[in-house]
């Protein structure tokens, strides 16, 4: 099935939960992202991409009991699908074939 | 009790039209709000809790215009033309019976932050209508769960009455003629409304458990 393109906030979404396994719930998510990119994304911003990953079905989730330090309400956790994987392997695909043969021309920045 | 500024809490619990997202990010509000206090003390946890309320709101008003079903788009736009419709119908009305008070610092000072900008005074006044129109619109519709129609008509029921009333005031003051007072005029009584239109759906979303943007238009 053909999805749509990643934006390059939803390939690092994609990728955070990827990365985070069992514990990837928004707030996780966020920091991930926050620390990778160094940049402050808000609630809002995290939880909207997540959402329409999942509606693109790149990503499942499930909610746990609720939790007290979540005033009672509880988690809802993320995971990859296959078509989630299969579209990490596409961009993946994508981003090496426009670097191929950037390299050479490209110095690395002085320290 | 999670520490949580009760108000914000709601809002921000009114702003999801899903449930189960409201409960994801009201508890991921909370749970960081949380660890913020431990480490940085409630008062900058609950600043903190403001400032992020105010940036994700853009976020989840957008993600819900991309979900807006044909019925909620019909109402938003229903509401917005039935209010302009009443607003000018009845603030003419005014203007008819109260000509010089209304005529004289009205419309023209109304309409003055508008011609500082070089705008036409027909756009202007068109401008500062419509404006004026849409938010009030979206005051009736939250306060009652009425058709677009009949929440035009008490948009311009209040907002003639209480137009004219500032507009009164406004003439017992010689200093009501700088243009800089009539510019707040307009600001103030757009925050006005604007807060009017989140007190009201906040009541019906108490009563009726609705999220604030369907709350807002009634469906």
């Amino acid at each position: 099935m053909a999805t749509s393109p990643l934006g390059p906030l939803e390939l690092a979404v994609l990728l955070a939960v990827a990365r985070l396994g069992d514990d990837a719930y928004g707030l996780a998510v966020r920091r991930d992202l926050s620390a990778r990119l160094n940049r402050d994304y808000s609630v809002g911003a995290t939880y909207t991409t997540l959402q329409r990953l999942e509606e693109k079905g790149l990503l499942a989730s499930r909610t746990t009991a609720p939790l007290p330090v979540r005033g009672g309400r509880s988690r809802r956790q993320f995971s990859v699908t296959g078509a989630g994987r299969k579209a990490i392997r596409d961009a993946q695909r994508v981003a090496a074939s426009v670097w191929a043969g950037v390299g050479p021309t490209i110095k690395p920045e002085p320290a | 009790m999670n520490g949580a500024p009760r108000t914000a809490e709601l809002f921000l619990e009114a702003l999801c039209t899903e449930t189960a997202f409201r409960d994801d990010l009201v508890g991921d509000f909370a749970e960081e709000l949380s660890q913020r206090a431990g480490r940085d003390g409630a008062r900058a946890a609950r600043r903190w809790y403001y400032r992020e309320l105010l940036r994700t709101t853009p976020h989840v008003a957008a993600s819900w215009l991309s979900r807006l079903t044909a019925r909620e788009a019909r109402r938003l736009i229903a509401i917005g033309f039935s209010a302009l419709t009443f607003l000018i119908v009845l603030d003419v009305l005014a203007l008819l019976l109260a000509k010089g008070l209304a005529w004289q610092f009205g419309l023209v000072h109304s309409v003055s932050a508008f011609r500082l900008h070089g705008v036409g005074w027909n756009v202007a006044i068109l401008t500062f209508a419509t404006l004026n129109a849409c938010l009030g619109g979206f005051i009736a519709a939250a306060v009652g769960d009425r058709t677009p129609l009949l929440s035009g008509f008490a948009l311009g029921v209040v907002w003639t009455s209480v137009d004219l009333l500032v507009r009164g005031v406004m003439l017992l003051s010689t200093a009501a003629l700088h243009p800089w007072l009539s510019m707040a005029f307009g600001v103030l009584v757009g925050v006005v409304m604007v807060g009017l239109t989140i007190a009201g759906a906040m009541i019906r979303i108490r009563t009726s458990g609705q999220s604030l943007p369907r709350a807002a238009l009634g469906t």
